[in-house]
């Protein structure tokens, strides 16, 4: 292909190939200018994170039952024991599921494949891998307090 | 360049570039004016995107759409500059589009061949004017309600079937919670897709007769 061509011609394409490379130069600053707001519109909202320090009233969870609220944005169980306040990671370890206190048999129970927990966590039965994360808490006042 | 060749192999797609693109050769005479139709499409482009990205926390109900763009305006990071993107492009497209039929007109390029131009363009000039007056009341502040109360009305000064026609826009008898879901769905999904078909016929159209020349040539 190279032969039989003048110098000029060769100039011109050579030409061609800068300009061509200097605007696709310019094209992606502008791209990457224009993605960057994108970005960062689409980014979770600092705002929205969980709060990392959670105050529950007591008054709300009577004895032996348990509430469901969010601890650094992820379920957890503050549970009202007979053995006294606990707080839970309420994600199953399995898949994920949230896991529910079930009072009567003092444990929790994950719904989608029954995996079983004690109230510190451990293991009771079910294809759960690994024990769940129990949160230390302080109570005083009349409130349970998560986090610091 | 290789992934280009293995797909250029099979779809030669580099004589459709070249001959449409590339190489696509229009007449010496034009001028600005011929580019008002490419830059109302540029902006109907750019109103689909950011339009998406304000789906994303704009919510469509009465209780909370003015209190979401609040929050796209003031809270998320260059919440302000998608929706004012989004709403000067409504204008500029509008503007754009209106220029490009003035243009048509005046240059006399909507005479045979063209008759199918003029009227896919006329749709899609009312399309235009349709999206931008939903898009107007989703907001939910005060300026939109009053607004599509006012552009309502005018629909019901249509003799005989006025007040029915009026009633169907708004989903009841005065603008409110179902006026605003209908909008909503004309917003943003029954305009912009018929607009998008229109589109393509009207590309479709100006390619297989080429653009016009300027008259007197």
């Amino acid at each position: 292909m190279g032969e039989g061509r003048s110098e000029q011609e060769i100039l011109l394409e050579s030409r061609r190939k800068f300009l061509g490379q200097c605007l696709a130069v310019l094209g992606a600053t502008a791209l990457g200018g224009a993605l960057y707001p994108v970005v960062q519109y689409l980014r979770p909202l600092e705002a929205d994170k969980a709060a990392r320090k959670v105050e529950v009233d007591l008054g709300e969870i009577p004895m032996g039952t348990a509430k469901t609220i969010l601890y650094r944005g992820l379920p957890t169980l503050v549970i009202n024991a007979t053995e006294g306040v606990v707080a839970i990671s309420a994600v199953c370890t399995h898949l994920g599921c949230i896991v529910k206190w079930q009072e009567e048999r003092k444990m929790l129970f994950c719904p989608c494949h029954a995996a079983r927990f004690a109230l510190d966590g451990r293991v009771l039965g079910g294809p759960a891998p690994a024990p769940l994360e129990v949160h230390p808490v302080t109570v005083a006042g009349g409130k349970v307090m998560l986090g610091a | 360049m290789s992934l280009m060749d293995w797909i250029d192999e099979r779809i030669h797609l580099k004589e459709l570039i070249k001959g449409q693109l590339t190489e696509y050769y229009v007449p010496e005479e034009i001028n600005l004016w011929y580019s008002l139709g490419g830059l109302a499409l540029f902006i109907f482009i750019v109103q689909v995107l950011t339009g998406i990205l304000l789906l994303v926390y704009y919510i469509p109900h009465t209780d909370f759409a003015y209190d979401s763009i609040q929050r796209i305006m003031t809270q998320v990071p260059y919440g302000w500059l998608i929706r004012l993107v989004h709403a000067v492009g409504a204008t500029m497209m509008i503007a754009a589009v209106t220029l490009h039929m003035v243009s048509v007109l005046f240059m006399g390029s909507y005479k045979k061949p063209r008759e199918l131009h003029w009227m896919s363009g006329f749709l899609l000039m009312l399309l235009t004017l349709g999206i931008a007056l939903s898009g107007y009341l989703l907001p939910w502040s005060q300026l939109s309600y009053w607004g599509t109360t006012v552009a309502t009305n005018a629909a019901g000064t249509v003799p005989w079937i006025g007040p029915e026609l009026n009633r169907f826009l708004r989903g009841q008898e005065i603008v409110g919670g179902p006026t605003l879901s209908r909008f909503y769905a004309m917003h943003v999904a029954l305009i912009p897709a018929t607009m998008v078909l229109l589109v393509a016929l009207h590309l479709f159209l100006i390619r297989r007769t080429g653009i016009s020349d300027p008259p007197g040539r």
